[in-house]
Parts: C-alpha cells; structure tokens; sequence
C-alpha cells in the first residue's frame, strides 16, 4: 500500500536543515543570514534529543567563523564522521580554502547554502548567486534547488552522492526568497531515506578515515614533479557524479511522484526559445511558460539542478532539438568577464557542436531582486526580436550602460484559483506572526496550498513589515512578492500617506484599512491617489478601528489578531466559522486554562475581526486628478533627500534607475540622512518639566537616538524661539546669562522612555505623554538644531558629563531598537571627538544601524562641516581594516612631516614656526589641531612649492581619531585574531566593543562573549563554558590601554574611560556592557541603565582602567572601579533577565549547575581583578 | 517516656506533626531546619499545572516579544519547550536527598490525563507519599456536583493505577455532602485524606480600589470544622485522616487527635513564629499528655469522634451552635425514647 503522503508548513531552510539533520553526525556551524536558521534547528533538534538516521543526536559545535566551522567539518570528516554545515555569502567564501581541501582528499561533506550576494560596493543579506559561483573551483559538486519542495526532494539527493561519489556537495537554494518562504509541502521521513544509503560506500569512507589504527599520512607538501598528476588521477571521480546523481534523482522520483534529472526540461517540447537557469527563478519562468502557452506560445525552460560537474551529457539529455534561442539567465555579475558563469558554461557546451542555437546572456535578481513573470515575459519576448539583445539585465531600468530590457506591465501568472493578498503592517503589532499562524491554519487544516513570504525594512525600531501570502488548491510556485493582490490589508493608518500601497490590487479586489476614523474622515482623509484607485478599478473598501478595539481589549497595540480575523471574515479564503474555530484552537492550545483570561481576550479580539464596516466608494473618485504617489515634502531638502532617499523609504526603491546612483560607483552615500527622515514612530514621547529639571542632561546622555538633548539659548535666541517655549537660567558660572532647555524630537524619539528612567531629579522632570500631544516641539526642535545649535565650544566638553552633552552629537536618530544599550556609548563618542574621527565598523547591529543605506546616522557638524568618516568593510576584518586606515593615515601625515623638515630651511620665518610647532605636536590631538589652524592659513600664503604639496594633503593635519567600533561576535570570536594583532602592533587606535554577549544582529547566537549558563541559539541548553576575559587578554601585551565599562553603573567612569583611551598613543581597547533585546530584560527596555547599575553591584559584570602610563610613573596601571559587589544580588540579576530565567524554565537542572557556575565565574573574575588591583609597581631595589 | 508516634499512609511518623505544602520548602536549609525542629513528614510545596500553563505562557510571551521586526532577526532566541514538571521534580529530588523524614509531593493538575501522568513523576523523584489536590474553583454554572465529584474519584482510580505509594486527598470543604463525598474516595482507594484546603481569597483595597492579596494564614478557632470532619470520619473510613487549619499551638493538635485524626499539618504557625516553634508544639502535646498520664497517642485517638462519644448530636447540626452548645439540656428535658 502507498504510504500516505505527509506535508508539513516550512520554510527552506527548515527543510534542508531537516534534511541535512538526518544525514549527519556532526554540523560545525557559524551564524550568518539567511542560513543560520539551518544551523539553529540543527542545534535545537541536538538539545531536545532528536535522532538523525543512525539513531543519535547530530554533534552541533559552533566555532569562531566560518573558516573555523569549514576547518571542523575538514577534520570530522577526515575522523571518519559524516559532517555537515551551513553558511552562505561571506561566510562561504572563507571556506573556499578548506573546500579545496575537503574536494582534494575526496571527503563527502555536505554543505547547504542559502546564496547571499557578497559584499561589494555595499553588504546585501539578500540573495544572489555570486557567493555560490565563487567556490566554481574547488572541486565541489554544485546542486541547485528552486523551491522549498525542491530542497527537501534535492538536499537528500546531495548527501546521498556524496557518500557514493566521494565528493563533496554545496546544496544551494536562493537566499530570503527560497530560505525564508514559507510553503506547505510534502515532508520526506527517515524510513524513505535510511535504505538509499549506499551502505559500502559508508564504510569505505570509514575504513579510510584518518586512525592511528591504520596510520597513513594526509596532506603532504608535493612539487612540481608530482603535483599536476597527483590531482588528475582524481578525474574519474567527477565522471562519475553526474551518473550518481541521475541515479539519486531517478530514486528521489520515484519516492515523491516529482521528476529530477541534472538538468530538466519544462515546457513546449517542440520550443524553439528556451531560457537556460537555476534556483527559483525557474519556478517563475514555469509560469510564464504556462501562461504563454495559454496564449498558443511555444516556449521552454531548461533547469540546472547540477551546475558542477557541468555536464552536457544530460543537458543534451533534455533539450528538445527543436530549440533555436536560448538565453541564459545569471543571478549574480561577473565584472569583467565576458560574460556571467552559467551563460558562459552554456555556450562553451555548444561549441563543437554542429547544431548551435544563438546564445543569449542576461542578468536578474542581484540581492533577491524581485524577478517577476513580467520579466521572464521580457526575455521571452527578446528572444523573439529579430535582433535580440545579448548580455542584457532585467528588472531594473539601466539608463547608464543601457542594458536593460524594457519594464513590462506586471502579469498575473499564478495558477488559476490562487488568493493572494498583501499584509502592511509595524514590526512591533504582530502582523507577520498573525500572518504566519494564517498560513498554519490553512495549510495544517485544508487541503489548500499556502504560500508566505515576509519583507522587512532596515530598521530595527518602528519599521515597516509586508507580508506576502498565497493559497490555491494547487501547488504555488510565484517565487516573487505578491504584485497583484486580490486582498490588501494597511494594518497602520499612517501608512496611507507614506506608502502607495494599492499598486497591483486587482480589479474587484479588497482593501481592509485599519481606520481610527469613522467612515466620512476615513474617507475624508484617504489621499486623491487612494480614491481614485478604489473607484477607477471597483475595489471592495473595508475599515475596522482595530487599534481601538486592541486598547479596549487590552492588547495595547497588538491589532494583529484582529486584523487576522478581519481578513478571514472578508477574504472567505476558507469559510469564516473554520477559520474562526481553528482560531480560537490554537488560541485555547498556547493559552491552556489559566490563561482563561488572555484566552478571552483573544477570543474577542477573534471575534471583533467581524465588526467590519464596507464603505461604498463614490463614483466620482473617479474623476479625481491624482499625481502617482510620490513623498511630499513642505521644506527643501537636499536633492539626495528627495532623489535616493526619499523613494527608498517609500518602497519604491525598485523603480529607482541605475543613473540615480551615477557618482556614487563606489557605494558612497552622504552622512546625516537620518536627520530627514523624520519617522514619527514612537507613540509616547518624553516631555519635559522645567521646574523639576536639575540641569544633570543625563537624559541627553543616555538617549539611544540623540532625540533629547539639552540647549544654551541668549536672551536674543530665546526671544525668538517659538511661542511657548520655556527655559531655566543655566545653572554653572560658564554659563552665566544664558538659557537652558531640555528639548525633544518627536519625530526621531522612539519612545523607549529610557530618559524618564534615567532622570535623577527628586520629582522626575521628564514624563512620557502621547505623541499626537506633541506637535508643537517639532517646530521648537527644528529651531533648537538649526538656529541656536550648540555652543560647545566654550567649555571643554571632556570635562564632565554635564558638558559632554552640550556637544552635538554625530550620530543621530539611527535604525536602532528602542533602548538600544549600544548606541548611547556610540554617541558619546561622536560627542567627543566627532569632527576629528574615522570609524572602520564591523558588520553587525552598529554596521546595520550605523549604514543602512538610505539611512545614514553619522553626521557633521553644524558649524564646522566636518564629522566622522565611517566605512564598514567586512565582519571578520574589522581591526585590520581599522588599523589600514591608521596606517595609511600615518602614512600621510609622516609624509607632511618629511616635507616640511626637508624644505625647512627654505620656507619663510613664520611658515618655519608654525610647521615647527606643527610637527612637535602632530600626535597631539588638541595641539595638533590648533598648530593646524595657524599652519593652514600660513601655508596659502607660502610661495615655496612645498607649501602647495602639503596644502594638498590638507585632510590630513589634523590629528585624526581612529575608532574601530564593533560587537562580541566580531571582537570575541571571528575578528579575535585580527583584534589581537592589531593591539599588538602598538599602533594608536580605539577599538570600541559594543558588548551585547551575544550575536545580537543575526538574532541571538552564542558567541564566547556569551557567559555561562546564558540561553541562545546555539546554546539551547545554556551556555557551558565561561565567558573569555577579553579585557585581561589585552592586558597580557602590557602596552594597550583598556577598560570596562557600562554607563549605566558609572557614567563618570565612562567618559573618564573614553577620554583616556583616545588620549592614550597607543592601542585602546574599551569593552562597553551593552543591554539589548536579545537579554530579555524584564523590565524591559526603559530599564537598559539600571539594569547595567545592577550588572556591576552584583558582581555580574566589572568596572576598571588599564593604563599603561601609570606604569612609567611607577604606579599600578591597573585600577579597579567598581566597588566589591553584593554578591546576594548575583542570582538576582540573572533572575531579571530572560535569556537566564529561560533556562530554568526549559533545562531546569542545569540551570541549577550553570548558574551556581556562573556566580563562582563571577566571583573568580573579580578576585583576579582585586589581586591584579593591589599589585606593587614601585620600582625593587 | 512519652510516644510521639503514629502511623499515617502506611508511613511510620515519629509524631503527628506534618509541615504542610507551602514555600517553606524552597530552600532546603529551611528544609532542614523543619526537620531538625522536629517536623515528622514534610509536604513539598504543590507542583500546580496551572502555574506551569502560566508560566508556559509568559515564557513563551518573553522569548517571541521582538520577533518578525527584522529581516536578520526574525526570532531572538531557540525555539525553547517549557520543561513542565521538570524544574518542580529536580527541587523535590534535591529535597529528597537533602532529608531523612519521609517527603510527600502535593499535586494539583488541571487535565485528566495531566494528572496520573505528573503523579507518576512525582513517584519517580523518590517521595514517601503523594497528595492529591483538589482544589479548584467552578465557575461552570451548567457543571453539577455530581459531575464535578465523579472527574474526582475517577482522578483517584486514575493516580492509584499508576503509582504505588499511598495518595492521600486534600480537599475542600465545599461539598454538597463532605462524608458522602469522602466515602466515596474512600472506597476508591485514597490512602488519606487532609482536611481542609485553605482557599484562595484576594480581598479587596477599598482605597485604591482594585484586589490585593493579603496573606492568608489560619488563626487560632479556625480550626473547627476540620475538628469536626475528623471526629465524624474517624472509625467510618479506611482512610487516614490528615487534619490542618488553624493549629497553631500543641493542644490544637491534641483536640484533632482525640477527635480522630492521625495526623496534623501546621503551615501557619511556622510563619508566625519561627521554624524552630514546631518544637514547641510537639513539647507542648508531650506535656499535655503527661499530665493526662497518656503515654501514647493511640491510648487517645478519637476518643472524642462521633464514634466513641456519648452526645452522637455533637456531631450534627453543626450550624445550630445555639442548640449544639446546650444539647445536653435539651435530651435532659427530652429523654431519649
């Protein structure tokens, strides 16, 4: 009897880690997106015992990069283990070294990738082939798979002949769009894979593992003489891979009813033009062919599932002769090539061939472009030119080189019978998550297809989320966002003005707008472009006001249960009462009885879905003149503002061409865009009380976003502040005369309310009120920025806290989460030495919300123009890249030191003075900007050419202060070594870890920052091993400034930290306690500083200063900060935080060992802190 | 020599006095001080579903609260299990190993199948006996007694298939007829039975109107309608029976045993004075019993229980105190036919 088929909702990366899970003994895993889902199931399924095929539990080791994780799986291999790992990007170019390797010595690992664009003129998370098509050379087997069915039908296919071959296979599917869909498919099990196992195979791979039983000697060094044979002798093993895998895929046929070859043909076996692809692209092309074909049009695709061995046996296999055209579609570029990788192997297949159709190339998709049927019809469409063009791109306008083939109108090719509806909703109401428990319900409980994919913007606070969900009584292919929906839903009404939301809805189709309105201002308020639409293509308008019904519910601002009803309720997608039902029983099953109330809660909430009102749309919305959606601005802006970032922030980013970004080739963008953005997404902002205000500006201090900061104003700029503005006399004899205010952003503020915390005053002077209560300080700030600025400059703001806060920030109103515990450390270093700074930053949160183009939250200086430089290059090369641009630097500057001593003699008098005074203090921060300042003017006036020469080098004067900022994945793990040699050379940098224990950008691994007994991924049963003191490491070389802080614990201490490290000639390292969302604070995010307060009176984390000055002058370099801790809070501290509470919640007995470990860690630290403290460096007889 | 010892679920005990179910237990210093203070048995503090439901649900409430905000972050932490009973059962093995006195677990489950299933980890920790809990407030007014008492004993034959060391039941005194309903669980094989539970009552704050939760320890008197229970159950039942509620000092021990109890859980009175007062307890019974020339417990045990009494109407009509407290007048003007 035929076992009945299983299906399951996943995504890819939960069906190739399924996989891969099964076939495995050992994964060595690093995080990188999007593939580091993959590994954190692996990890997961490990700690909760789940068995792969040989009935134990995958070995899961995390190493420290994905070079450690490629040389683990190296040596587990090697041992005779079948070992796995996956990565993607960046991360597997650094495992190319070890891929050669692995090929070389014949091993059969297996690595799943979901294909990422590599770093180049900008990062991109998103998905290309160009990380994949670097490893062309290594020896390992390519395998593709298009779809998530795919990858659970392939992925097995790759570790099965693996084993039978010998070689080593890269299973790869596209990043986000293949990774990170969510689709119902059918679920292999581990009886239908167990007998594929060619069990010789196996054991032949074990008899020749590396084993003091039979010794045999690997990895020799070979010459000339022996080496070229040495590697050919190895070429039958890849004639034979093709044959393996045909093999497999006949198997993996016959198991799933789903037809697999090397390469497979889709389409009129009669075709004459044909597109030649790989990944999920081809499921799009499969529509378009269908769609065509509808139309009488004869046309084909010819799918690679194995790229390498590229073979053409099977490739020939498929193509119907027929064929004429064919044009080859490359997911990645080749600058300089004479054509993309795929297109280049196509044709090279022709060459001795007699029969040789035109060979066309094309680009798509660079960083998960949306590639749409529209596109693939413009392929389709070329090829049938009578002069069709070659080496073309698709799906973006290329007025530069004028590659691109024209836009077409979006078509509807998805299969008959397919809903497709698009979700508009915040980050933080729990659209996605509703729309994911949607998908689960129809998939799970109908025989429906499901389909969902989410889109997020780059902000880590307040950003926008789209969900895009299909369902169909067939399978779904439409790998693409949904273009034209059948449902659109705005969960956020401001949306209304800020997105065009509307665009593709289908005639007849559905728009549910979460109205706060009553239907006249609802309708009263929609723009002319919204009207129009609605009347001209017979839209069905509904509102609810979810947002009141979830604050009368008590749901604060989760509308999202009742957005989800509101669309089963309209949408009919399954019958209301089933999807009300299957609702309610999930509801019931998460919340148990106890949860009576919350159960009720949502069950309202389920039920006030239904209160939803249809507004007849007037006819003569139709007659409306409406300009195309465009952002409105009231104030000039710069034209990048409009130009770029504008339509990025817009969501039309896409229709942006090529020629916007002429003059930025290089990936340029300017600084301080944030500034324009203006995001107005916190909805409570603080408002300040001037008569309980102590004039402290810790609120300024500790605002993550620079969104509260305090003001000196005249008497003149008072008068002509806006009305209603209120000032204190400023307390402090520099201040004499002057005004103070404390003033807020209400549209940067994110609403975090650490400033209220903070706020020492006896009766607090800042409380949170409602937004919409707020308006007129945007006016008032506006004026507080631009007009009356700072006036730093009569005090020195090194000084004391206080003062710190007089300066203006240069980095402002970043993406950053709501209480972020990094940026206020970020800032403050701007605050410091901003004007002067260059900033080399790791990839990771700082990278994300430091440069996530259009947003760029470095800025100048109002007064002088000048700000931090900041540039990320990579994650792991951080410190390298930082201590290049040092070096260069130094370089320079030596370089003006050398001219002006050579030509000294020749050059004038006062020019001889000022150079000479220029040189004595050329490391001198303040020195060396004044010698600057008088050098400069000096110089102009030179008529010795010399003086020209170093007025060119101007930019270089300055001393400059060199930041390498970065987080614990970066510092601890794979940037440790670059870190380490970089203080070792002496060279004077600052380097600034932003210390969050944990890889909070990619969500939450371990990383050896992570202390023990800490709950993340990778670590699902608790962290086992001890924290790594960084701090002491450092200390070891004697001649590096270092220093612990948390700003929370010791704010004087901190800039007292800050100061001495960027004034130390040297290298400094400053490890900053970074509270952050990933820690689960149970006070939440307001509670950032007093949760640092508590880290270092618990004795959880330390405060102290090395300084190696101290030792010349005979004192102890080492100086311990913080006072002895209570250690009776200790377990208080880790009770205050989810990511240890959890622990005890799920792993209960070793909570119990690893937290009564972690207080001993605790203490062993801090006593060696006391005995470094109390050591004696007068100097010995 | 006085004997403090008595025999409760088949458990040799050297005196009546139980430490009932409370936090007391959390730390197992305490613990220790409970038995060095003379404690007989301690009842580990109840392993609630309910709570574990709860706590199920603010975890899984902690760990998703940032979820789907960015593409890179689209969850913050493992898709983690609540380990259920897990953490209850580790602090009731470390109990375990920590006493020398038998420890009994408290349970109070909400599902049926919860129910034997949680029993029998709890057997697995290694305790001496288990109780049962029935406490739980109805508020389906379409539910009726019967149904209500029915899911109870089926619980009872439930937990008895599957564990092999006695199970008492503590229950509540709100039923519709408590010596029925005992009887009942009696015969389905309860080892024991601990009378009463003490209910959860918030009170509430009038002047900021809104509920608080005050703590809700016994007071001396309160324990009179457990003394009653245990003088018209002693001798009826197979059964022990476990009296609580209100003993706060040693002769309110005393009273329970004469009326027929085996044993007595104090919770109450170790809150309000401290551990080491449950020496004083057993001193006082020790002395009360000397000078009643009493050497063991069972030369009183019930020896004013329904059963042995003369007045069978002290037992009845419990709520005409009036009547009750002069009865004897009454039969004296109305001799008994």
């Amino acid at each position: 009897m035929a076992e009945t088929k299983k299906f399951i909702t996943v995504d890819g990366n939960m069906a190739a880690a399924h996989i891969a899970y099964m076939f495995s003994e050992v994964a060595a895993i690093y995080p990188i997106t999007p593939s580091s889902n993959m590994a954190e199931y692996a990890d997961e399924w490990a700690a909760y015992g789940r068995k792969n095929l040989f009935g134990e539990e995958v070995q899961v080791v995390e190493m420290q990069s994905e070079a450690g994780a490629a040389g683990a799986v190296h040596g587990a291999l090697q041992s005779g283990a079948l070992t796995t790992t996956f990565t993607a990007s960046q991360g597997l170019l650094l495992m190319i070294p070890n891929m050669y390797k692995i090929a070389g010595e014949l091993l059969p690992g297996v690595f799943h990738v979901s294909a990422r664009s590599v770093a180049a003129h900008a990062l991109s998370i998103f998905g290309d082939h160009s990380d994949v098509y670097s490893t062309r050379g290594t020896g390992f087997a390519l395998l593709a798979s298009g779809s998530v069915q795919q990858i659970m039908d392939i992925a097995g296919v790759a570790h099965l002949a693996a084993i039978r071959s010998r070689i080593p296979f890269l299973h790869f599917f596209d990043g986000f769009r293949s990774s990170h869909e969510i689709q119902k498919i059918e679920v292999l099990s581990d009886d239908q894979m167990r007998g594929l196992i060619d069990q010789d195979a196996l054991k032949k791979f074990r008899d020749q593992a590396l084993n003091p039983e039979h010794p045999v000697t690997r990895g020799t060094a070979q010459n000339p003489d022996v080496f070229f044979q040495a590697k050919e002798v190895a070429q039958p093993f890849y004639d034979k891979v093709a044959d393996i895998v045909e093999e497999y895929m006949v198997e993996m046929s016959k198991l799933t009813g789903r037809e697999y070859h090397p390469f497979t043909y889709y389409g009129a076996p009669d075709a004459e033009n044909i597109i030649v692809a790989m990944g999920s692209i081809t499921e799009t092309i499969q529509e378009t062919i269908d769609y065509l074909a509808a139309q009488g049009k004869k046309t084909g695709l010819l799918t690679c599932h194995l790229y390498r061995p590229f073979s053409s046996k099977y490739f020939f296999n498929v193509m119907p002769k027929s064929v004429k055209r064919v044009t080859v579609l490359d997911r990645a570029k080749e600058p300089g090539a004479s054509g993309d990788p795929l297109y280049l192997d196509v044709r090279d297949m022709f060459y001795d061939n007699e029969a040789r159709p035109m060979i066309l190339a094309g680009r798509y998709g660079l960083s998960s472009k949306d590639t749409t049927p529209a596109q693939i019809l413009a392929v389709f469409n070329n090829m049938a030119d009578e002069k069709p063009r070659t080496h073309f791109t698709v799906g973006i306008v290329d007025d530069v080189n004028h590659s691109s083939l024209p836009l077409l109108p979006e078509i509807n090719a998805v299969a008959k019978g397919t809903y497709e509806a698009k979700f508009y909703g915040l980050g933080s109401d729990g659209t996605v998550g509703a729309n994911k428990n949607s998908i689960k319900i129809i998939g799970d409980t109908t025989e429906k297809y499901v389909q969902a994919y989410f889109a997020y913007d780059s902000k880590k606070s307040g950003g926008i989320t789209t969900s895009h969900l299909r369902f169909g009584d067939s399978p779904i292919r439409s790998p693409y966002l949904v273009g034209t929906p059948d449902f659109v839903a705005c969960h956020v009404p401001s949306y209304l003005e800020k997105y065009d939301m509307l665009r593709g809805l289908k005639k007849g189709g559905v728009f549910l707008l979460n109205s706060i309105w009553e239907v006249e201002e609802t309708k009263e308020r929609l723009p002319n472009h919204i009207k129009k639409y609605l009347a001209d293509n017979d839209i069905k308008f509904y509102i609810l006001n979810a947002t009141a019904i979830a604050r009368e519910l008590g749901l604060g601002n989760r509308t999202n249960t009742i957005m989800q009803a509101a669309f089963f309720r309209i949408s009919n997608v399954i019958p209301y009462e089933k999807a009300v039902y299957e609702m309610k029983k999930a509801n019931v099953k998460s919340f148990g009885r106890k949860g009576e109330e919350i159960v009720k809660m949502n069950n309202l909430a389920i039920d006030r879905g239904a209160d939803v009102t249809q507004i007849e749309v007037p006819k003569e919305w139709s007659k409306l003149k409406a300009e195309p959606f465009k952002v409105v601005r009231k104030e000039a802006v710069p034209e990048f503002i409009t130009k770029i970032v504008d339509p990025i922030n817009a969501m039309i980013g896409d229709d942006l061409p090529v020629s916007a970004f002429l003059g930025r080739e290089d990936g340029t963008f300017p600084s301080g865009t944030s500034a324009y953005e203006k995001r107005g997404i916190a909805s409570t902002v603080p408002l300040w009380d001037a008569n309980n205000c102590i004039q402290c500006n810790q609120c300024s201090l500790v605002c993550p976003h620079a969104a509260i900061r305090p003001f000196l104003l005249n008497d003149e700029e008072l008068a002509k502040a806006p009305a209603g503005t209120k000032a204190l006399p400023a307390i402090g004899k520099e201040f004499k005369g002057l005004h103070y205010l404390i003033q807020v952003s209400t549209l940067d503020c994110t609403g975090c309310e650490d400033c209220v915390v903070e706020c020492p005053a006896k009766t607090k002077a800042l409380a949170m009120v409602p937004t919409e209560t707020q308006e007129a300080e945007i006016e008032r700030w506006n004026y507080m920025a631009k007009e009356v600025g700072n006036k730093d400059k009569m005090i020195d703001v090194k000084k004391t806290v206080k003062n710190s806060q007089f300066a203006q920030p240069l980095f402002e109103f970043s993406g950053a989460c709501a209480g972020c515990g990094e940026t206020p450390y970020v800032k403050l270093v701007t605050q410091l030495f901003g004007e002067r700074m260059i900033v080399s930053n790791a990839t990771g949160c700082s990278s994300i919300y430091g440069g996530s183009a259009p947003s760029t939250p470095y800025t100048t200086n109002r007064e002088s123009g000048k700000g931090v430089a900041w540039a990320n290059s990579l994650f792991e090369d951080n410190a390298e890249y930082g201590f290049g641009l040092a070096t260069g630097v130094n370089k320079l500057r030596s370089r003006i030191a050398r001219k002006l001593n050579e030509h000294m003699a020749e050059l004038e008098t006062n020019v001889q003075e000022l150079a000479k005074s220029w040189i004595d203090s050329m490391h001198d921060a303040a020195a060396s900007e004044a010698a600057s300042n008088a050098l400069l003017p000096a110089l102009e006036a030179s008529k010795h050419p010399v003086a020209k020469e170093i007025i060119d080098l101007k930019q270089y004067l300055i001393k400059k202060s060199m930041w390498i900022f970065g987080g614990d994945g970066w510092a601890y793990d794979i940037g440790f070594g670059g870190l380490d040699h970089v203080i070792a050379s002496g060279e004077d940098v600052n380097i600034l870890v932003l210390d969050t224990e944990v890889y909070s950008n990619t969500g939450g691994q371990s990383s050896k920052s992570t202390p023990v007994g800490a709950v993340a991924k990778f670590a699902t049963a608790g962290k086992r091993t001890r924290k790594k003191d960084l701090g002491s490491m450092a200390m070891s070389y004697g001649y590096v400034y270092v220093a612990q802080i948390a700003m929370g614990a010791s704010q004087s201490q901190t800039l007292k930290a800050i100061r001495e490290a960027e004034a130390y000639k040297g290298p400094s390292l400053i490890i900053a306690y970074s509270p952050c969302i990933n820690h689960g604070l149970r006070g939440g995010m307001s509670q950032t500083q007093n949760e640092q307060g508590l880290s270092v009176e618990s004795g959880y984390w330390h405060l102290y200063r090395f300084n190696p000055d101290l030792a010349k002058e005979n004192k102890n370099p080492f100086q311990l900060d913080s006072k002895e801790p209570d250690w009776s809070k200790f377990q208080m501290f880790l009770n205050n935080e989810v990511r240890y509470t959890s622990l005890k919640k799920t792993f209960p007995e070793a909570a119990s060992e690893l937290f009564h470990v972690a207080e001993e860690n605790a203490k062993w630290r801090y006593m060696s802190y006391v005995r470094m403290s109390q050591m004696d460096y007068t100097p010995k007889e | 020599m006085i004997n403090l010892k008595t025999k409760y679920l088949g458990l040799e005990l050297k005196n009546p006095i139980i430490v009932g179910a409370s936090n007391l237990v959390t730390d197992l210093r305490t613990l220790k001080r409970l038995e060095e203070a003379g404690a007989a048995a301690i009842v580990y503090k109840s392993l609630f579903e309910e709570q574990i439901q709860l706590e199920t649900l603010e975890m899984d409430e902690q760990l998703n609260e940032y979820n789907d905000r960015h593409a890179e972050m689209t969850s913050l932490f493992p898709s983690m299990e609540h380990a259920g009973p897990k953490e209850h059962l580790m602090h009731l093995r470390e109990a375990k190993k920590a006493l020398n006195i038998p420890l009994i677990a408290s349970l109070n489950a909400v599902y049926d199948v919860t129910w034997p299933d949680y029993a029998k980890q709890l057997e697995e920790a290694g305790v001496d006996a288990l109780e049962i809990n029935f406490f739980s407030i109805v508020d389906d007014p379409n539910k009726s007694a019967d149904a209500i008492l029915a899911e109870q004993i089926n619980t009872i034959h439930d937990i008895k298939k599957v564990v092999k060391i006695p199970v008492s039941v503590k229950l509540s005194p709100f039923y519709t007829n408590v010596i029925g309903a005992v009887t009942r669980m009696d015969n389905a094989g309860a080892d024991g039975f601990v009378m009463f539970n003490r209910l959860f009552e918030p009170s509430i704050d009038v002047d900021h109107e809104k509920h608080h939760f005050p703590w809700n320890l016994s007071n001396e008197g309160d324990n009179r309608l457990a003394l009653r229970y245990a003088g018209m159950l002693h001798g009826n039942i197979k059964a022990d029976i476990c009296s609580n509620t209100g003993i706060l000092r040693g002769t309110d021990a005393i009273q329970m045993i004469l009326a027929g109890a085996n044993t007595v859980q104090v919770v109450s009175a170790l809150y309000k004075n401290k551990i080491e007062y449950l020496g004083t307890i057993l001193h006082e019974m020790e002395d009360w019993m000397k000078s009643k020339n009493y050497k063991s417990l069972d030369e009183f045990r019930g020896k004013l229980s329904r059963k042995n009494v003369t007045d069978p109407y002290a037992y009845k009509r419990a709520q005409y105190v009036d009547i009750l407290w002069h009865s004897e007048r009454i039969f004296n003007r109305y001799p008994k036919v």
